[in-house]
């Protein structure tokens, strides 16, 4: 395969990848109605990516397992993206499509870092683990915040009828 | 940072087991104190520790005649980010150091979490990452408290004309 065809096909997968990002965020954004939803997957994304620009790199790729960090780093960002927005749903979709706004803003930031939508290495190895730790991250985060919303509002409905 | 190299093979089985007992040491603290700030501060400090460290590493190891206060400024950021999130000072406290120290278990994996953090750069590194976490720590949850004191005095319930 020659060069340019190698990056007409990112390029395009990179693209199918930004569209169905947008999609899912605009059809969940419509159905939860919900701002904090939003601002979980825009800070996931921006601070994974502020490790993922000096990190990721194709050397230390191959000489080292710097993607075991990034999967640790993940579902710490998903778990704050969860725990914006209070709900076990809507906190398990914040932090996957936070870690997946990271990639993509990767591909764009990084030089020919849209070139890893079309690595099988990349693809299998970073974003699709990462993303779903950023997923696991974002749920407990949220159903950590749903359990504590539920047991102050029960202490203070308790107050409120002593 | 320290890679592990791909020469060896037994990082399929030290990996696992050196990330669960990452999120066990978590979950245990959230077993035991069962405060959701707590976690949130531990994961934002250590999150912040390594988007620094990654983006600054170089900076920070050139220098190393103020390596000390160095790490103890930037640890202090990470301790006030943690603290601002508990109103309770001893958490405060608690967070920003743990943050520290899992953030230094994730820069410094495996047996070198021993070698070097708790050997040789613990009077460089490990001490004023500690230090600065928990100082840090404790500022901010006492900027919070003071701030919430105030709130509470300055905003008085209307009094009903009837």
């Amino acid at each position: 395969m020659a060069i340019i065809d190698l990056y007409v096909a990112s390029i395009s997968i990179y693209v199918i990848c930004i569209t169905v990002f947008v999609i899912i965020t605009v059809i969940a954004h419509r159905k939860f109605r919900d701002s904090d939803f939003l601002m979980g997957i825009a800070v996931s994304g921006i601070l994974n990516l502020l490790v993922l620009l000096p990190l990721i790199t194709i050397l230390n790729l191959i000489l080292g397992f710097v993607f075991i960090f990034g999967y640790v780093v993940s579902f710490f960002l998903g778990y704050v993206a969860g725990y914006f927005t209070k709900f076990f749903k809507r906190g398990l979709i914040s932090g996957a499509l936070g870690i997946f706004l990271s990639w993509l803003l990767f591909g764009l930031f990084s030089p020919s870092g849209f070139l890893s939508f079309y690595s099988l290495f990349y693809t299998f190895l970073l974003i699709i683990p990462s993303t779903l730790f950023g997923a696991a991250g974002g749920g407990i985060g949220g159903q950590i915040r749903e359990n504590s919303d539920n047991r102050s509002n029960s202490e203070t409905q308790i107050k409120e009828t002593n | 940072m320290i890679y592990i190299y791909a020469t060896d093979d037994s990082y399929l089985f030290v990996v696992p087991i050196y990330i669960a007992c990452i999120f066990l040491f978590l979950y245990g603290i959230y077993r035991k104190y069962h405060d959701e700030n707590l976690i949130l501060g531990i994961l934002i400090s250590a999150a912040f520790y390594i988007i620094i460290d990654v983006n600054l590493f170089g900076v920070l190891h050139y220098l190393l005649s103020i390596q000390f206060i160095g790490y103890f400024i930037f640890c202090f950021i990470c301790g006030i980010m943690a603290g601002l999130i508990n109103e309770d000072i001893k958490r405060g406290a608690l967070s920003g150091a743990i943050g520290m120290i899992i953030a230094m278990a994730l820069t410094y994996p495996y047996i070198y979490f021993i070698i070097f953090v708790f050997g040789i750069y613990f009077p460089f590194q490990t001490l004023p990452s500690i230090l600065g976490g928990a100082i840090g720590g404790a500022l901010g949850s006492y900027i919070k408290k003071s701030y919430n004191y105030r709130k509470k005095t300055i905003i008085k319930p209307k009094s009903n004309p009837s």
